[in-house]
């Protein structure tokens, strides 16, 4: 299947390079062919797409013509926003997994399109489950693995689907994977991360021994086998790993979040080791307290798909002047740059999805800069720009709850 | 449904599909606009059909074809001199995500057709036939011979042994 998995990230990269829809519907609506070979290469000057359009739009149905002109006339005075949403809608996953409360008070999951926000498919959870509880996706944006737990009466008890939907038929196909429950007599589970290939799952979870809290645990299985690597905390603590979601890269890159005493903050995982210690075979990048100590990183980091870049959400808590995304060097731990800064009361929550080089996320944040709402959206942030992502909440409904 | 409907709905899907068929964003978005102002003359046909995003899917498809067929598609991106041979496992596959993509450009437009509805529009066999308007068994016969000149060409080459080349592919 190898060659076949290279083809599928060699397209999936490519499609993420589709132009902007705008201009194509523009032209077309404009009547504008493409040239021909041989023929000099147009000045695709939006400007004079927008005048050619001028009296062919008058002619066109009003809510698609206002679309048009709306876009054309944005790009002609380099407004942010609108004209490139489309484009940066299309830069992301083109669909998402969001668990929904059903219509018999089942938690189902649903797929949706990012572009337009439409449900593509419904998972319910099959007998005798009853909640889909969390939920990871791999990399070409169509395998998924859900958590599942049954209603029941006694320990609540976590079991593990493997998901895969077909967009061409617009169906799933369900499995169970071959790994052990988790019940409240074993362990909590807090996060979970499939690879980007889809092959292996890492669960983060805190054992429990005799009852009490035993040391936290990243456990890595093999999807097709469930055979499993373990790294575990050094000792016992109540501590551990804490606050999903993870965050795999493509060179195997594990990101978690730690509160350890003396080496809490965004710490890294080599996947590709043996099991063992958590911390020893793990490398800080980001501490939780920044320099100067006015600044708390928040519990998740991302990784951009090379594994390079680390996307964290800051607080600044000594000066109350706002909170920020910022990006480090999984290298060096050096600060690269700060995104979206915005006032202190406004929250930035989470970055869920990274691209590879980490120019364009999928975050949790106040939707504007301007301090006037105070609720975050999920929306697709890259420079100065932001767009909401149809069809999903704000942010409280939980990370987890969303996978790209 | 309305052109201008089918457009918000599907445009980005259309776009995207043509820019993984021609490996280039620009003629990928020449090419869309060709199908569309086709079919946008002709939107009071297919607007009323069943699937009107699956008959101007196999449009771009056939415009794809035709273009290649008139040898005007451009050389997609991709550094075709990658090295290949020393890279061990992971990372192989990251490295090679141009030089994948550039094997795929040289494949003969049938076969790469169906390699991008396959795994790219994961569309069946049957369904891809019905669209490229050949038999399942044909589909079948391209996406082997092209799997098999994709896994000859992106081997790792062993020293001293001469480079193999494309002698699996073949039209359909």
């Amino acid at each position: 299947m190898r060659t076949e998995d290279d083809i599928r990230r060699a397209f999936r990269d490519l499609a993420r390079q589709a132009p902007d829809t705008a201009t194509v519907l523009a032209n077309v609506l404009a009547g504008e062919r493409p040239r021909r070979a041989g023929q000099p290469a147009p000045v695709r000057d939006r400007r004079r797409v927008w005048v050619r359009l001028a009296a062919p739009l008058g002619a066109v149905a009003a809510v698609t013509g206002l679309a048009v002109a709306t876009v054309a006339l944005a790009a002609a005075r380099h407004e942010p926003g609108q004209p490139i949403s489309s484009r940066l809608l299309a830069s992301v996953p083109r669909y998402y997994v969001m668990l929904v409360q059903g219509r018999r008070g089942t938690e189902d999951a649903v797929i949706r399109n990012t572009v337009t926000g439409a449900t593509i498919s419904t998972i319910r959870p099959p007998k005798p489950f009853f909640a889909f509880r969390s939920v990871t996706a791999a990399a070409d944006d169509r395998t998924f693995v859900l958590a599942a737990s049954p209603l029941a009466r006694g320990p609540l008890i976590t079991e593990f689907f493997l998901a895969r939907f077909s967009p061409g038929k617009r169906s799933v196909t369900l499995s169970l994977l071959p790994i052990p429950e988790i019940n409240s007599y074993s362990g909590y589970l807090f996060g979970l991360a499939l690879a980007p290939d889809g092959t292996q799952v890492a669960v983060d979870m805190q054992v429990i021994r005799k009852g009490a809290a035993g040391p936290s645990q990243i456990r890595i299985y093999s999807l097709p086998s469930g055979t499993v690597r373990v790294w575990q905390a050094d000792g016992s603590t109540t501590l551990g790993v804490y606050s999903p979601p993870l965050s795999w890269a493509d060179d195997g890159a594990l990101a978690f979040g730690w509160s350890g005493s003396n080496a809490g903050g965004i710490r890294v995982l080599n996947t590709n080791s043996a099991g063992g210690s958590l911390i020893a075979r793990s490398r800080r990048v980001v501490a939780d307290h920044l320099p100067g100590g006015l600044s708390s990183v928040g519990s998740t980091g991302t990784l951009s798909t090379n594994g390079r870049l680390l996307t964290v959400p800051v607080y600044a808590i000594g000066s109350r002047t706002g909170n920020e995304f910022q990006q480090f060097s999984v290298a060096t731990g050096r600060k690269i740059r700060v995104l979206w800064p915005v006032p202190f009361d406004a929250p930035v929550d989470v970055a869920i999805w990274s691209n590879s080089s980490g120019s364009v996320l999928v975050v949790a944040a106040p939707p504007t800069r301007n301090g006037t709402s105070h609720n975050s959206v999920f929306g697709v942030l890259s420079g100065d720009h932001f767009v909401k992502i149809p069809g999903l909440p704000v942010s409280s409904v939980g990370a987890t709850f969303v996978a790209f | 449904m309305t052109f201008e409907e089918f457009a918000r709905a599907q445009l980005p899907a259309v776009v995207a599909l043509a820019t993984v068929l021609t490996g280039q964003p620009a003629t990928a978005e020449d090419l869309t606009q060709e199908v569309l102002i086709r079919a946008h003359a002709r939107w009071d046909r297919i607007g009323g059909l069943d699937r009107p995003d699956l008959y101007v899917r196999k449009m771009v498809v056939n415009e794809f074809l035709s273009w290649r067929r008139r040898s005007w598609r451009l050389v997609p991106a991709g550094d075709t001199n990658l090295s290949m041979g020393t890279v061990p496992d992971h990372a192989a596959g990251l490295a090679d995500t141009a030089g994948m993509l550039a094997e795929i450009a040289k494949l003969p437009a049938r076969q790469c057709a169906v390699l991008v509805l396959r795994y790219y529009e994961d569309l069946s066999d049957a369904e891809i036939a019905d669209l490229m308007g050949c038999a399942p068994g044909t589909v079948r016969a391209a996406a082997s011979r092209a799997l098999a000149a994709l896994r000859v060409t992106m081997a790792p080459e062993q020293p001293g042994e001469p480079a193999l080349t494309q002698h699996v592919q073949g039209h359909i």
